[in-house]
């Protein structure tokens, strides 16, 4: 066992385990004993966890105390201990997408981000636990089973990045990579009280993360503030050449050459009505009159084409998904079911390997490309994905960023939604429009409802508006210490 | 297939398109065994007799989220909905290909020996993925 003396404060942030390392309190190597024993313990009873590095994690840490001692540290990220989402490919240990269809899967590279912060000295500790093929908003249809929220380990964590956001909503020390595809990186980080954002689409190069829906997946950093989000996002962030969609950091439309503060924030009344849970939209309404009481203007907006955007991120989602998974075919890689007919082998190992949630999108997704009926869905959503791009840019010219919920309900318990898809769809009714319209979108930690489970906020911004949101996420956690909270138990 | 090349496709079929009395753009589509069964040939997904009811009544009621979409009104003329019912590529979007490049089996992305391709596949053999026969 570590000494645990030398050891940061459970809560500490990145940045702040940083100053610690550089102040000689503790090595790299005693922080990472320190967290994989962590993980050892309550990362496996949250069942946040699949996979654990101990060795290679071992050689890491030593490779940057080394560093460190020889004064050639490597910078901010340099020693700290990250772990990737299961659809997120590493080099060490399996990249499945928590599908039985990729068990086994041992990807030949790293993630284009997970390289980068490798490169930077973070030391990968794990993979975790997320949806199959990020297909959920409870992390119930994982093949490694249900994560526990480390706020009340009867209630989901929330999905698809559920066992990223476990981790991060109950220690410090760390960082996590998930996935956002329609939600599944804010809606989990409000349900574990962590900080989270889903990106630009284009900021972070998306090779290595096993495709859902490509116009809309992007790679994001999960933390416990806005600053670790920040720092780690500028390490992945920027073009690659192996993702033809990622965005060159030089100043463009999309790339702004100079950041000025978030002064005007448009409360979305839209997402605060019908369907919200009460005690979520008061949250949101204080947290609006905080802002105000800082100096932030606050107006009151109406999103155009709220109600539909959910439709609409079915229809491309599962079009784009029934695409993406046309490879998982019994042939190339992984489950296959025997048989001496070629279509039978297909349609029998997409049966063994797919769960049913996978299915039922691929089935959706295939009958809404299908002739006859392409224009009336397909087309149709494509068109109405614009007119979501063009309402956000229209409600943007009259302020900075926009606010609402994150999750219209609190954390629900395990099997409470599972066998109703639909009741699981609507997770995702104010997340999916930032992903339809490629905006960034920062989730930080807003309130605890009355059985004391977080509750979430979410501010969208312009395209290329990232560090803007980051910046605006770090002026509201100097503002209150919501984001401090840890769970009762978490930090035994 | 006309939309090659805009947006995903799912795979070519031989098989008769549904009776044209269900083909209708504009209104919603009868959901019925039928229906489920060739959306899953298409999908190359096998279907249990049991699974029936359920993915009839899964495809029904997200098929009534999925009208929500009806209530948007498209300005005429939109040129998504044109570009697309025209078979040709959104001129709202911007292509990103580039110049055709070499690269060393060294650099990320670049080539790779064929065994690192079969080290995930469920049968390799000799430098090839196995299949049933389906010639001769």
């Amino acid at each position: 066992m570590p000494n645990r003396s030398s050891l940061p404060p459970t809560d500490a942030t990145v940045g702040e385990v940083q100053q610690w390392l550089t102040d000689g309190h503790c090595s790299a190597r005693q922080l990472i004993d320190g967290y994989l024993d962590y993980l050892q313990r309550v990362g496996r009873e949250l069942n946040a966890v699949v996979e654990i590095f101990v060795d290679e994690a071992h050689l890491a840490a030593d490779e940057s105390d080394q560093r460190r001692s020889s004064g050639q540290s490597l910078g901010p990220l340099d020693g700290i201990p990250f772990t990737a989402k299961m659809n997120i490919t590493t080099q060490l240990g399996s990249s499945d997408a928590s599908s039985p269809m990729l068990r086994g899967f041992k990807a030949k590279e790293d993630a284009t981000a997970v390289g980068r912060l490798r490169a930077a000295g973070a030391v990968l500790v794990g993979k975790t636990s997320c949806d199959e093929f990020a297909m959920g908003a409870s992390n119930e249809t994982s093949c490694h089973g249900v994560v526990s929220n480390p706020w009340n380990r009867d209630r989901v964590p929330g999905g698809s990045s559920g066992g990223s956001a476990a981790l991060a909503g109950s220690h410090g020390w760390s960082f996590h990579l998930g996935s956002d595809t329609g939600g599944s990186i804010r809606q989990p980080a409000a349900f574990c009280n962590a900080t989270a954002i889903k990106p630009t689409w284009g900021r972070v190069s998306r090779r290595g993360l096993i495709a859902f829906g490509s116009s809309l997946d992007q790679i994001c950093p999960i933390a416990r503030d806005a600053v670790d989000c920040q720092t780690v996002l500028q390490v992945m962030e920027g073009y690659d050449p192996l993702d033809s969609t990622s965005l060159k950091l030089t100043p463009s439309p999309l790339v702004p050459a100079t950041l000025e503060p978030i002064r005007r924030v448009a409360l979305i009344t839209d997402g605060l009505g019908a369907g919200i849970d009460a005690s979520i939209a008061t949250a949101v309404r204080a947290a609006a009159q905080k802002m105000a009481n800082q100096g932030i203007e606050i107006i009151e907006r109406s999103l155009p084409h709220l109600e539909a955007a959910n439709a609409c991120y079915q229809v491309i989602s599962t079009a784009e998904a029934s695409s993406n998974l046309a490879r998982y075919d019994g042939v190339h890689v992984g489950v296959r079911a025997e048989s001496d007919q070629l279509q039978e082998l297909y349609e029998t190992s997409r049966h063994a390997g797919f769960g049913s949630e996978v299915r039922r999108r691929i089935l959706l997704g295939t009958f809404v490309l299908s002739a006859g009926y392409r224009d009336a869905y397909y087309t149709r959503a494509l068109a109405v994905r614009d007119l979501i791009r063009q309402g956000i840019d229209q409600v943007l010219e009259d302020c900075d960023a926009l606010l609402l919920p994150v999750s219209p309900f609190a954390p629900f318990r395990i099997g409470e939604r599972i066998d109703d898809p639909l009741a699981l769809y609507a997770c995702d009714i104010l997340t999916v429009t930032a992903n339809l319209a490629g905006v960034p979108a920062l989730a930080l930690p807003c309130d605890f409802d009355e059985d004391q489970l977080p509750i979430g906020m979410q501010l969208m911004g312009a395209h290329g508006s990232d560090h803007r949101l980051l910046e605006f996420g770090q002026r509201w956690q100097r503002w209150n210490d919501l984001h401090r909270a840890l769970p009762e138990g978490s930090a035994r | 297939m006309s939309e090659a090349g805009s947006s995903p496709e799912p795979p070519n079929d031989s098989e008769p398109p549904i009776d044209s009395e269900r083909r209708m753009d504009s209104e919603r589509p009868v959901v019925d065994e039928a229906l489920v069964r060739k959306t899953a040939r298409l999908a190359r997904l096998k279907v249990s007799d049991e699974e029936i009811p359920g993915l009839v009544d899964h495809l029904e009621k997200i098929l009534d989220l999925v009208d929500t979409l009806r209530s948007v009104k498209i300005p005429d003329g939109h040129p998504i909905v044109e570009h697309q019912s025209a078979g040709q590529l959104s001129q709202l979007t911007v292509s990103v290909t580039r110049e055709d490049q070499t690269a060393q089996p060294t650099d990320a992305g670049g080539p790779r020996d064929a065994a690192a391709f079969g080290a995930n596949a469920p049968d390799w053999r000799d430098g090839s993925f196995v299949t049933p026969r389906v010639v001769g």
